[in-house]
């Protein structure tokens, strides 16, 4: 059973000048435990595929089904939760809330979520997981980009989601970097971690088991 | 917490404060007036009758009106049984001051009196320094009792005590039973600086009075409202003028009363104070609202990052709302404080009182003041950001994302 259903999708942006198709007719299904690659060129529409599977966006036609669940009709209460349960994110430019030190920014999704205890501790476990554990009381902007991605990561883990979101990870980040943050998903997807991620790099796809690439918003493989 | 600019918290908060002062400053006027303040402890459950207007039954146009006659108290408000308490007494009027010296020689000078009858020193709360009020059996001999001011006893006497000491009060003299502290201006029924007998005054058939009435049972008043409306009726059988009661008026009601021949308007006077208020707490939130749609708009990655991984858009909004409620519940304390000085300094403007007088302070520090505060924080956070609050909430959160 797949874990991650696109349909159909489409995804057009209506600007007062132009419409951009940045998604045309996109059929995917990723099993439970899947690790693949999303490449293709810049503006081909990989971010905008990422954002529809995680329910930051809504495609313009299609069905997207997430772990068993018809997403089309959620209320924004719904989907907030099912995000929160169900999904991490990792971006490339790290995204962490400057104004929030380490340790809170990890704990942030907990904060959605009812009835949660010891979220400090959860917090702690986390960041000694990525290895951060010295840097909790540090604020984004006093951590190096791979330090800050492995607070990105530390966030995505947190809620245990069953699925992993990662756009461009290694982005911003130089090889040896990067590689540190390619074996923490890879660490992450064999403890049963579905992994989307989108990468630019051959190399890095090559270690996940299965590469889908788009060209102008089309699925070529 | 989201984290807010400094600069722009700093001016929000002093565009509270400015705006939470301007209300306050007209709630406390209000409270001070309209509470229950020693010495007027009874405002709450009194009665006033300060005036009344009699036409005359021949005379279309001919009426007069004013302060209620010794005629009208003796002989026919007399029937009025149903209130718990009652008081007569003359106003004291700021341009009709008595001569009061210590003997022919000495200090002369010139100071509001009040004439009461004995039951005024239980309708109002007087704080003794020394001595005691003048009692029923003292008031209906007409003995020659006064009570001061503690202004006026030192001014008069000196370190010494003022009691059993003579004063004249213009042309008789009178023994000081008493001292209060000093009473404030504000207190329109219970301020004075001599404090004496009506029935010591020889004309005083022909003084104006104003009549207080206590009521703690709320059954009790429309009763009370009944013997009032018969007191007309059967004034108006006996005398040559037709009598009508300005009043029986509350507290609120008699402060709208000022002319003795205008009948005030209850709704008026609220909607006056709504008016005033919404204009002063509108137009400070427009401005300060332009400060949390830029405060927002800093925060737009943030409300993005907190919405993908799980934030409601009700959360987002319930937390802006938050937030600027913390920056205008401080605003509004430095508005309560400021309000404090602005009392202080507008005081002759706003009560009618002279230079010298004091405010009373539990005014300012009662738990009904500040849960008003607390309030008009609320009122004011709620009409300046729920509209930035609202559209934070419902920002596509990809653009948000990616907004720098
Ligand atoms: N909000 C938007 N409004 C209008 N057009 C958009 C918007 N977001 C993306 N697009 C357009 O949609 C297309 C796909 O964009 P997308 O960001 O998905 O590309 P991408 O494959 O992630 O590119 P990159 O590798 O550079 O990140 C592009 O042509 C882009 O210009
Ligand atoms: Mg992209």
């Amino acid at each position: 059973m797949s874990i991650i259903k696109l349909e159909g999708i489409a995804k057009i942006y209506r600007t007062k000048e132009v419409e951009t198709l940045a998604l045309e007719n996109v059929n995917l299904e990723v099993a439970k435990g899947e690790f693949i690659s999303v490449m293709g060129p810049s503006g081909c529409g990989k971010s905008t595929l990422l954002n529809i599977i995680g329910l930051l966006d809504e495609p313009t036609s299609g069905k997207v089904c997430i772990d068993e669940t018809e997403t089309e009709n959620m209320k924004d209460a719904e989907l907030a939760n099912f995000r929160n349960k169900t999904l991490g994110f990792v971006f490339q430019s790290f995204h962490l809330v400057n104004s929030l030190n380490v340790l809170d920014n990890v704990e942030l999704p907990l904060l959605y979520r009812k009835h949660v205890k010891n979220r400090t501790e959860k917090a702690k476990a986390v960041l000694e997981r990525v290895g951060l554990s010295h840097r909790m009381k540090h604020f984004p902007s006093q951590l190096s980009g791979g330090q800050c991605q492995r607070v990105a990561i530390a966030r995505a883990l947190i809620g245990n989601p069953k699925i992993i979101l990662a756009d461009e990870p290694t982005g911003n980040l130089d090889s040896k970097m990067g590689a540190e943050i390619i074996e923490l998903l890879h660490e992450l997807n064999n403890e049963g971690t579905t992994i989307v991620m989108v990468t630019h790099d051959e190399h890095i796809a090559k270690t996940t088991r299965r590469i889908i690439r788009f060209f102008d918003g089309r699925r070529i493989e | 917490m989201l984290k807010q600019n400094k600069f722009v918290s700093a001016i929000s908060i002093i565009g509270t404060a400015l705006a939470i002062m301007m209300v306050m400053v007209i709630i406390v006027t209000d409270q001070i007036k309209t509470n229950n303040i020693a010495p007027e402890i009874n405002r709450n459950n009194s009665f006033y009758l300060k005036y009344h207007i009699e036409k005359s039954k021949e005379e279309e146009n001919s009426y007069s009106s004013g302060c209620v006659t010794y005629n009208v108290y003796k002989n026919y408000l007399s029937d009025v049984k149903s209130y718990d308490m009652a008081t007569l007494f003359t106003p004291v009027w700021s341009d009709e001051k008595y001569i009061i010296h210590v003997n022919e020689s000495k200090i002369r000078r010139f100071e509001p009196v009040r004439l009461c009858d004995a039951d005024y020193w239980k309708v109002m709360s007087f704080d003794f320094v020394e001595g005691r009020p003048f009692n029923q059996i003292e008031f209906n001999d007409g003995l020659n009792n006064a009570v001061l001011s503690e202004r006026l006893a030192k001014e008069l006497f000196g370190k010494e005590s003022a009691l059993d000491k003579t004063v004249y009060i213009f042309k008789q003299l009178y023994k000081v039973i008493g001292v209060v502290k000093d009473v404030s201006q504000t207190f329109e029924f219970a301020y004075s600086e001599v404090w004496a007998p009506y029935t010591t005054v020889p004309n005083f058939e022909e003084e104006g009075y104003h009549a207080i009435y206590v009521i703690d049972d709320k059954d009790k008043r429309s009763l009370f409202y009944e013997e009032m409306r018969d007191v007309e009726r059967k004034y108006n059988a006996n005398e040559d003028w037709n009598l009508t009661l300005q009043g029986p008026y509350n507290h609120r009601l008699q402060m709208g009363a000022s002319y003795s021949n205008v009948k005030p308007e209850f709704v008026l006077i609220i909607l006056k104070y709504v008016f005033i208020i919404a204009i002063l707490l509108v137009i400070p939130a427009i401005n300060l609202s332009s400060f949390s749609i830029s405060a927002v708009k800093k925060r737009t990655e943030e409300i993005g990052i907190r919405k993908a991984f799980g934030a409601r858009n009700k959360s987002i909004l319930l937390q802006v709302l938050y937030e600027n409620l913390f920056t205008a519940i401080i605003g509004g304390f430095i508005g309560l404080i400021l309000s404090y000085f602005t009392v202080i300094w507008l005081k002759e403007w706003l009560f009618n009182v002279t230079t010298g007088d004091s405010i009373p302070l539990v005014a300012f520090v009662s738990p009904a003041v500040f849960l008003y505060v607390f309030l008009v924080c609320v009122l004011l956070n709620l009409i300046s950001s729920i509209v930035p609050a609202y559209k934070a909430s419902k920002m596509n959160i990809v653009l948000s994302l990616n907004q720098k």
